[in-house]
């Protein structure tokens, strides 16, 4: 049925925790920390706004890799539901990263310019998937149309970011590792902005025109990822006090969502009474575990490979981009929501958690 | 060789007191370019151009400037705010100010550092310096002389060799990525990229990039084969392995097009588009990599 307020089974509750936090979580503390920082603060990436995102980074962006490390390798069941992501994309990253050891010139910068493609495909990808979940729990199911435009939308903001960072000639610098733009013409600059441009308008005419048949409004929860990832890659991406925070800001969103499936699933396990008591333990544990696996990956690693002697920069360089890698690996597989498994403890909300269920709900 | 270059820095950063050349002030402004790195040494003597210089610089008002004019052997300049990648701030421009001419005996040779000023009006230098690349004898006393590169001369060197119109405008995108400004030492040990070749459009004057190292064509293609062997091994005892290996073939030969022509891209348009839709097909097929068991 074309449109978008069929009402879906097994829709629940819109917000993971509350209207506020959630909105703030899911894209609104990036769009107004933007706001802050255009109107208060100069556009370049001053000694306290890289200070402050590497402090976040400890705390927030290299937990958001562990977690999909843990997610994939911390049961034998899930190594068994993914076998080849488990075990045959580690091989793969870690080819290119020998590659890039074994030629530092020739291999390393261009392993270096496939994460900083990827990554932002990457950001792309969950951002439609927050969306169509924050829609699955709204019980609203996008039409086919629509969805195509949202998904145009969302990736076209990726590609005309990236387009205008590969457009001419220039030198990007990561970790000491120089890597060249592809230099595209100037032309494809303009085509990748006319693409978001459309996709944007295309976008906004088939919702409102939705909304009108259905007469019922959408939760702006269900676009506010899109939105934000706009403000990310277009008013935001050349502002570089505010890019500098991006991957804090998609690290925050995929947490949030990462941190529900975790309690969703240790309580569809069935060997926990949800209370106040189990949220807490059980998010501590999980926070816990990424924080010292982020630290192991992003820090012991390149560290490790300096003792042996490497530089630690490049190290650094490489190390981690192989671990952003195998990182968008895992994600563009393990979370596919047409999958029981995992939409079905996304629709799991706070006060389910912290509420064993009352007799009556509880099945014979 | 990181020894050797802090003991030459630290020697220029102690010449002035042997030589009786001019001082330089403490801070070191290093421009990560299109073409390579470059320390900059500001002189002492030229007090306010400095100081104007080294604030314009952590307020990033150099960081995507583009250098406007070259000629080899003679100069290239940088810093016109009309040429940025990405208009000022208004924090910015409010911190650029006229500066006065600091004129003095200082010859323009070869590696000095000379402000730019509208023809006749000394004192409406702002924001765009030169880099001398050759001796001007007719600047001397009437261009401020303000600084010298202590660092990746050749780099400018290799930036004046880019194609440039009549105007000696240059005809490709001559950027500072990011302009430093750091202490003697901190600049001792910072990672500086070499000169590297410069890539034009139009087969012009700048050299094409030496071809890869047969190594990585050889590691290349050992991958693609042994991907290739595998799927085809798995065919029939585990058939759900085709799929992925193949597409780690594909992303594999994806990453060895950039690899090897990479370099080559930005000097014929169709093909950087080309290698850029590829990676995009590359990511779009990855995210089927495999289906769950």
């Amino acid at each position: 049925m074309p449109g978008l307020t069929t009402q879906v089974p097994g829709a629940r509750k819109l917000y993971f925790v509350s209207g506020p936090l959630d909105f703030a979580l899911i894209g609104g503390l990036s769009i107004l920390t933007f706001v802050a920082l255009r109107l208060f603060y100069a556009g370049e990436r001053t000694a306290s706004v890289i200070t402050l995102a590497i402090q976040l980074s400890w705390v927030c962006n290299w937990p958001h890799f562990a977690a999909t490390s843990y997610r994939l390798y911390h049961s034998k069941d899930n190594v068994r539901q993914y076998p080849l992501t488990a075990l045959l994309a580690p091989l793969v990253v870690l080819a290119g990263a020998a590659g890039s050891f074994a030629w530092p010139r020739a291999v390393a910068p261009w392993f270096v310019k496939l994460v900083t493609v990827w990554s932002p495909y990457h950001f792309s990808g969950q951002t439609l998937g927050v969306c169509l979940l924050y829609a699955r729990r709204a019980g609203i199911a996008l039409g086919k149309r629509e969805r195509f435009a949202l998904s145009s939308f969302i990736y076209s903001t990726f590609v005309a970011q990236t387009v205008r960072y590969e457009m001419g000639i220039r030198t990007f610098n990561d970790s000491g590792i120089p890597y060249p733009s592809l230099g595209l013409p100037h032309w494809a600059g303009w085509a990748a902005n006319a693409w978001m441009i459309a996709s944007g308008v295309a976008l906004l005419f088939l919702l409102t025109r939705g909304c009108l048949k259905a007469r019922k409004l959408i939760p702006p929860i269900v676009l506010l990822p899109a939105l934000a990832q706009w403000v990310w890659f277009a008013p935001g991406g050349d502002w570089r006090s505010f890019v500098e925070f991006v991957p804090f800001f998609h690290s925050l969103q995929y947490l949030v969502i990462a941190w529900a499936l975790q309690l969703g699933e240790r309580r569809d396990a069935g060997d926990v009474v949800p209370s106040r008591r189990f949220v807490l333990s059980e998010s501590a544990r999980w926070g816990a575990k990424n924080v010292a696996l982020g630290a192991a990956l992003f820090w012991g690693l390149p560290h490790l490979a300096a003792w042996f002697g490497t530089p630690l920069a490049f190290a650094t360089g490489v190390i981690v981009s192989a671990v952003q890698l195998h990182h968008f690996f895992i994600d563009g597989v393990i979370w596919k929501l047409k999958r029981r498994s995992v939409s079905s403890p996304l629709m799991v909300d706070l006060d389910e958690l912290l509420r064993p269920p009352a007799p009556a709900e509880v099945p014979a | 060789m990181r020894t050797l270059r802090a003991a030459a820095l630290a020697l220029c950063f102690c010449a002035p007191a042997a030589a009786a050349g001019p001082r330089l002030v403490p801070q070191r402004l290093v421009l990560r370019t299109a073409a390579g790195d470059v320390v900059l040494g500001l002189y002492e003597g030229a007090p306010k151009t400095a100081a104007q210089v080294l604030r314009l610089a952590r307020l990033g008002v150099y960081d995507g400037a583009r250098f406007s004019s070259v000629v080899p052997g003679f100069y290239a300049e940088i810093g016109e705010t009309g040429q940025r990648a990405a208009p000022l701030s208004p924090r910015q421009q409010a911190a650029i100010r006229p500066l006065p001419a600091e004129l003095s005996s200082l010859k323009h040779r070869r590696g000095v550092l000379s402000m730019a000023h509208r023809p006749g009006e000394p004192g409406s230098a702002r924001t765009a310096f030169s880099i001398m690349l050759g001796s001007w004898p007719q600047g001397d006393g009437r261009y401020t002389v303000f600084g010298e590169v202590l660092e990746g001369l050749d780099v400018v060197d290799t930036l004046a060799q880019a194609p440039a119109d009549a105007s000696h405008r240059p005809l490709v995108e001559l950027q500072v990525y990011k302009a430093q400004v750091m202490t003697a030492a901190e600049a001792a040990r910072t990672y500086l990229a070499p000169a590297h070749l410069l890539v034009v459009p139009g087969g012009s004057p700048a050299p094409q990039p030496p071809p890869a190292a047969s190594g990585p064509a050889a590691a290349a293609a050992a991958f693609l084969t042994l991907a290739a062997l595998a799927a085809y091994a798995c065919r029939a005892r585990y058939p759900r392995a085709v799929g992925p290996l193949l597409l780690c073939g594909a992303l594999g030969g994806v990453f060895s097009l950039l690899v090897f022509l990479g370099p080559r891209a930005a000097a014929h348009p169709p093909l950087a588009v080309g290698l850029f839709l590829a990676l995009l097909g590359a990511l779009r097929l990855l995210s089927s990599f495999e289906t769950p068991a």
